[in-house]
């Protein structure tokens, strides 16, 4: 079951909401790095363990920049550049788990890829599409990782799933923080408040409000989603009908 | 001589990790948790000598805490430092509804060190022990 979200605001304003809220989130990774250094200066940390931290701090941060300024150029720069074709999402998928195993492990966050059934390819562009699922995979992991307590155990599926005439592609896990009016009042605030997504939640969001902005560059959204027994934010995506007669 | 206990209240895990390990390597015991229930919990069990805590929480943020954590007698003379990522200007509360709650300093994280925090907390517990 998805919840398709009716985003009533400015969209002319999109990407200053969104720049100022990557401004905001980019000190993070900043402080983070700092902090990782001061920590190796006072000796409390291994310089090879703080420098393997230090090098995921950076490439998280390189991640959620790259992604802003592709979305911004597919939706804002240029247009209808996109070249959209047969792409097979469940290879798309797994090379975006790939990307973010080290990631996850740091949060102590186990990440899943399910694909149920069987799958044509979809249309789609490999290279927004991969942006967009690791854009809402990297914020995801940052907010439910502030959320539970440190010892808890969770994971963070990636799914491939059949809608009605569609494939779904989209993260899903066992909290409900992010149903669809959460999301709703998240694009309400974009860029207004630190943590647009909900008062339950802390940490960074922006990376979903990214997904959202390059799956548009593919006439897709990023929805509210609920498949077996899991919440999640999923994305529809048209199999290719050329591929289906073939 | 008992090592001075920490209760470290940061949701964002890698910070946690990291001023964790700052906080052990200059001699203090620290009680990591990453929301305000559980921080609760915490004090509860091991009646820490002051709090360190972001108010950037996932449901109850920093200060309902601190207004439950103020509550009981017991607690009211621990110090607490709010080390958090929200600049003063963003603050929700004023500076003298951190005062009557007891908070003995706001840093800002971008513009702190954890040189700063290591030095602030043990004036903290200098001047809480000396008013004992």
């Amino acid at each position: 079951m998805a919840v398709s979200l009716n985003t009533n605001f400015d969209q002319s304003t999109l990407p200053q909401r969104l720049l100022a809220l990557i401004t905001e989130e980019l000190k993070v990774p900043l402080e983070r790095i700092a902090r990782t250094g001061e920590l190796a200066h006072l000796g409390a940390t291994d310089s090879s363990v703080a420098l393997n931290d230090i090098s995921l701090i950076c490439q998280t941060a390189i991640r959620l920049v790259d992604n802003y300024a592709l979305g911004l150029k597919l939706v804002n720069f240029e247009p209808g550049t996109l070249e959209l074709e047969p792409v097979a999402a469940s290879s798309v998928l797994a090379e975006v788990i790939a990307e973010l195993e080290p990631l996850a492990a740091s949060h102590g966050i186990k990440l899943e890829l399910e694909l149920y059934g069987r799958h044509l390819p979809v249309i789609a562009n490999a290279r927004a599409l991969a942006a967009a699922m690791s854009s809402a995979g990297a914020s995801l992991l940052e907010v439910i990782s502030s959320k539970y307590g440190s010892d808890y155990q969770t994971s963070l599926k990636l799914c491939l799933h059949h809608g009605r005439g569609v494939a779904e592609a989209g993260w899903y896990w066992s909290g409900s923080e992010i149903d669809a009016e959460v999301l709703r009042r998240g694009w309400a605030l974009l860029g207004r408040s630190r943590q647009p997504l909900a008062p339950n939640l802390s940490g960074q969001a922006s990376g979903i409000f990214i997904a959202d902005l390059l799956l548009e560059s593919m006439n897709s959204k990023l929805k509210s989603s609920k498949f077996h027994n899991l919440t999640g934010l999923a994305a529809s995506l048209k199999p290719s009908s050329q591929l289906v007669l073939v | 001589m008992r090592q001075p206990t920490i209760l470290l209240i940061e949701p964002d895990k890698l910070f946690a990790q990291t001023y964790k390990k700052a906080l052990e390597a200059s001699d203090y015991t620290v009680f990591l948790v990453t929301n305000a229930q559980e921080a609760i919990s915490c004090a509860d069990a091991h009646k820490p000598d002051l709090v360190v805590l972001e108010v950037e929480l996932a449901k109850h943020n920093g200060i309902e805490f601190l207004y439950e954590f103020r509550s009981y007698p017991e607690w009211q003379s621990i110090p607490v430092i709010i080390n958090t990522n929200i600049s003063r200007g963003k603050f929700a509360a004023s500076s003298n509804e951190l005062q009557l709650l007891g908070v003995s300093e706001l840093l800002y994280k971008p513009k702190s060190s954890l040189a700063k925090l290591i030095s602030i907390l043990a004036n903290e517990l200098e001047y809480a022990t000396a008013n004992d």
